[in-house]
C-alpha cells in the first residue's frame, strides 16, 4: 500500500516509516498538516496515518478537511491523548481507527493491514473448511455444524474478515469487548481457547494460529 | 494595623459616605425647621402687640390722651421688668409717657429697634400707631426670646448631629476594625500556607453567618488542595521508589545478558524479555496517567445516561470464563434495567478492576461475585463485587485503594498496584464512594451510586 505520514516528530516519523516498509508498504512523510494536504492532493494514497497534535494545523482538521473535499482513504490517527473523548472526537472526525502512543509496531503493522481490507464486507466468509454465513448466521466445519456463543460468534468473524493477517489482543478488546485498556489477565486468550475448542478440536488442521506475544490469525488453507 | 489602612477600607468609607448624607440632610431639614419656627414665632410677638395696642386704646382709639397715659404709665410700673416698652407722643413728638428714650420712629407697622439700654441680642420688636386724637403710640418687646429659641434648636440640633456623627463613625472605626481583623486572620492563615504549612486552616470565628461560610468554603478549598498535593506528592515518590525498580531489575538484566551472552539466539530472547518489561512500565505510567487525568476531571461532569446492568452482565459473561481457567469460579445476580449517569468505558474498567483484583489476589480457589441491586431507600443502584478469598485486613483497607500499594508484594506481583486506586478514582468520579468490607471470609467491595438527575436538566 501506499501510505502516507503526517507526524512531526521526526524519530517517531522514521519508527513508523521502518516498521510499514518493513510490512511491504511504501511510505511517504509529510512534516505538518499543510504539508501532508499538498502531497495527498499530489499523489495516490491508500491510506493516511495522522498524528493528532501536530503544529499549526491539528490532525484532526487535516481529517475533516479531506473527508470535506471527499476522499475516503482510511485514516488512522495516532495519539498521546488516551481520553475517551479524544477517541471519540478523533472518529468522529472521519478517523477509521484510534491508536494511542506508544505503541508497538507489530500493532501498528497489524491495524494498517486491517484497514487496507476494510471495505469489503462479505456475506460469506471462510477459511479451509470452515464456513460462517452472516446471512443466515450458521457456521460449520467440514460436514458438522457450529453453535457459538454471541460473542463467540463476533470474535470469529473478526478473524474471518482479517483472514491471513495478525490480529492484536488490543485489536480485539477494543472492537470485540470494547475495552479501551489493557486487563492484567488473560481474556482474550481465554476467548480465543474456548473458540479455538469449538472449531479446531478433532480436526488435524488448526485454523486459529496464536503469534507468541502478539495475537491470532486464522489461516487461510485452502 | 495601621490607621491609614483603616480608614482606607471599604466598610469604613461607605460610613463615612452614609454619615455626610445623613449630615447634609439633617441640616437642611433643620433650616426648613428653624426658618418656619422662627418666623411664626415672630408672627405671634407681632400679634401680641397688635393686641396691646388696640386694648390699650379701646378699640376705637378714641378715648382721651390723659387716661391713655395714665394706662401707660400704669403698665410701665406693673411690667417694668417684662421687658415690654411703651412711648406716648403727641403730634409735635414730645414725649408724654413712656420708658423708652424718645425717638424719631414711623408709627405705624411693626419693625425691629436696637436695644435701648445697648445690650447686644437684646433687639426690640416694635409695632406703632398713630391714633386719631393726635397721639403716637408705640408699644416694643425685648425680642430675646426669640433668639433664646433660635439659639436652643440650634445648640440642640448642633449637638445631636455631633452625636449621630461620632456614633456613626466610631461604629463604623469597630465595625472595619473587625472585618479587618477578620481578614487579617485569612491574609496571615494564607500566608502561613503559602510558607509551607498546608495543615493550617481558618478559625471559625463568631456568629456572622457570611464569614462562617466564606470560612468553611475556604477550608474545605484548602483540604482539597492539599489532598491533591498530598496525591503529587505521593505519586512523585511512587515513581521515584516503585518505578525504579523494575527499572534497574531490566538494566541489571540487560547487563548480565551483554556479558554472558553468546549466540544471537540469546540476545534476540533477551530483546523479547526487555520489551515486555519496557511494556509493563509504559504500562504503568499509562494507568498513573489516567488516574490523574480521572481525578482532575470535574465530578460528575460530561456523564451519559447507560445501562449499568448490561454493563455488569457484558463483564460478568467476560469474566466467567477467565475466572474458570484460573481455577476460580465467578457468579453473578443483576437486577436488570438499572440506570445511572456514567462513562461506559471508565465503569468498565472500574467493574474489570475490581474484578480481576479477586481474581489476581487469591490463590486458592475463590468465587467471585457481582450483585448489581437497587435497594429500596430512594437512592441510586449498589453495586457489590465481593470474593470468599483471603481478604484484607482492616487496617489495610485504607492503604490499598493508595496507589503502588501492595499488601504482599511477593504475592500479587502480578498486579500494579494501581487497579483499586483507578477503581477508587472512578467511582468518585462519578460521585460514588467505593467501600471496603469483610466478607467473612474475603473481600466486599461496595459502590452506591448516587440517584441519577432528572432527564431533561441533563
Amino acid at each position: 500500500m501506499n501510505i502516507l505520514v503526517i507526524e512531526d516528530n521526526q524519530e517517531t516519523a522514521a519508527y513508523i516509516a521502518s516498521g510499514l516498509e518493513q510490512a511491504g508498504h511504501s511510505v511517504v512523510i509529510a512534516a505538518d498538516g499543510p504539508q501532508g494536504l499538498l502531497v495527498l492532493r499530489r499523489g495516490q494514497f491508500d491510506l493516511m496515518i495522522v498524528d493528532r497534535l501536530l503544529p499549526g494545523l491539528d490532525g484532526l482538521t487535516v481529517v475533516q478537511l479531506i473527508r470535506d473535499q471527499g476522499a475516503n482513504l482510511p485514516v488512522l490517527f495516532l495519539s498521546a491523548l488516551d481520553g475517551v473523548d479524544d477517541r471519540v472526537k478523533g472518529l468522529n472526525a472521519g478517523g477509521d481507527d484510534y491508536l494511542v502512543k506508544p505503541f508497538a509496531l507489530r500493532e501498528l503493522q497489524a491495524r494498517v493491514a486491517a484497514l487496507g481490507r476494510r471495505k469489503t464486507k462479505q456475506v460469506l466468509l471462510s477459511a479451509g473448511d470452515l464456513q460462517m454465513n452472516l446471512i443466515t448466521r450458521r457456521v460449520s466445519r467440514g460436514d458438522s455444524e457450529i453453535e457459538l456463543l454471541p460473542r463467540e460468534w463476533e470474535l470469529l468473524e473478526y478473524l474471518l474478515s482479517n483472514k491471513g493477517r495478525l490480529v492484536t489482543k488490543k485489536m480485539l478488546l477494543e472492537k470485540i469487548w470494547g475495552f479501551h485498556f489493557d486487563p492484567r489477565t488473560n481474556v482474550v486468550e481465554t476467548h480465543v481457547s474456548r473458540l479455538r475448542q469449538k472449531i479446531d478440536k478433532g480436526h488435524a488442521v488448526e485454523l486459529i494460529v496464536t503469534v507468541r506475544g502478539s495475537g491470532y490469525l486464522i489461516h487461510d488453507t485452502a | 494595623m495601621t490607621r491609614p489602612r483603616l480608614l482606607s477600607t471599604p466598610t469604613f468609607r461607605l460610613i463615612l459616605l452614609s454619615s455626610a448624607i445623613f449630615g447634609v440632610s439633617a441640616i437642611v431639614m433643620f433650616g426648613v425647621m428653624y426658618m418656619a419656627v422662627t418666623q411664626a414665632m415672630s408672627r405671634q410677638m407681632d400679634a401680641q402687640l397688635q393686641n396691646e395696642i388696640i386694648s390699650l386704646s379701646d378699640n376705637d382709639g378714641r378715648m382721651d390722651r390723659d387716661r391713655l397715659i395714665a394706662r401707660v404709665q400704669g403698665r410701665i410700673s406693673r411690667h417694668s421688668r417684662t421687658g415690654t416698652y411703651y412711648l406716648v407722643e403727641d403730634e409735635d413728638g414730645t414725649l408724654l409717657a413712656g420708658n423708652l428714650p424718645a425717638m424719631p420712629v414711623p408709627f405705624h407697622g411693626a419693625y425691629d429697634l436696637p436695644s435701648p439700654l445697648g445690650v447686644p441680642d437684646h433687639e426690640l420688636r416694635a409695632a406703632g400707631i398713630s391714633l386719631p386724637n393726635g397721639i403716637n403710640l408705640l408699644i416694643a418687646r425685648d425680642a430675646y426670646v426669640l433668639d433664646e429659641v433660635a439659639d436652643l434648636m440650634e445648640r440642640t440640633f448642633g449637638v445631636g448631629v455631633l452625636l449621630t456623627l461620632v456614633a456613626a463613625l466610631s461604629s463604623g472605626v469597630l465595625i472595619s476594625r473587625r472585618l479587618l481583623q477578620r481578614l487579617e486572620t485569612i491574609n496571615r492563615t494564607s500566608r502561613d500556607i503559602m510558607s509551607g504549612d498546608f495543615g493550617r486552616r481558618i478559625p471559625v470565628q463568631g456568629h456572622d453567618q457570611v464569614f462562617e461560610e466564606l470560612t468553611t468554603n475556604l477550608n474545605n478549598m484548602l483540604a482539597r488542595i492539599e489532598g491533591l498535593m498530598e496525591g503529587v506528592r505521593q505519586v512523585s515518590d511512587n515513581i521515584a521508589h516503585d518505578m525504579r525498580t523494575p527499572l534497574t531489575r531490566l538494566r541489571n538484566y540487560l547487563e548480565q545478558v551483554r556479558l554472558s551472552g553468546a549466540t544471537v539466539e540469546e540476545f534476540r530472547n533477551a530483546v523479547d524479555i526487555a520489551l515486555l518489561s519496557t511494556d509493563d512500565l509504559l504500562e504503568m505510567f499509562g494507568a498513573l496517567l489516567r488516574i490523574a487525568q480521572i481525578e482532575a476531571r470535574t465530578p460528575c461532569s460530561g456523564l451519559e445516561p447507560l445501562d449499568l446492568s448490561a454493563l455488569c452482565e457484558m463483564v460478568a459473561e467476560t469474566y466467567g470464563p477467565v475466572a474458570e481457567s484460573e481455577g476460580h469460579r465467578l457468579a453473578s445476580a443483576i437486577v436488570p434495567g438499572l440506570s445511572v449517569d456514567g462513562d461506559r468505558q471508565l465503569l468498565t474498567q472500574m467493574l474489570v478492576n475490581l474484578v480481576e483484583n479477586a481474581l489476581q489476589h487469591n490463590r486458592t480457589p475463590i468465587e467471585v461475585r457481582i450483585l448489581l441491586a437497587l435497594p429500596g431507600d430512594g437512592g441510586g443502584p449498589l453495586l457489590t463485587v465481593s470474593d470468599d478469598g483471603v481478604g484484607i485486613a482492616p487496617q489495610e483497607r485504607a492503604n490499598v485503594l493508595r496507589r503502588f500499594y501492595r499488601i504482599d508484594a511477593s504475592r500479587s506481583s502480578q498486579g500494579s498496584g494501581l487497579g483499586l486506586s483507578m477503581a477508587e478514582a472512578i467511582a468518585k468520579y462519578h460521585g460514588a464512594a467505593l467501600v471496603l468490607e469483610d466478607n467473612e471470609p474475603g473481600l466486599k467491595l461496595l459502590l452506591r451510586f448516587p440517584t441519577r438527575r432528572p432527564y431533561p436538566h441533563h
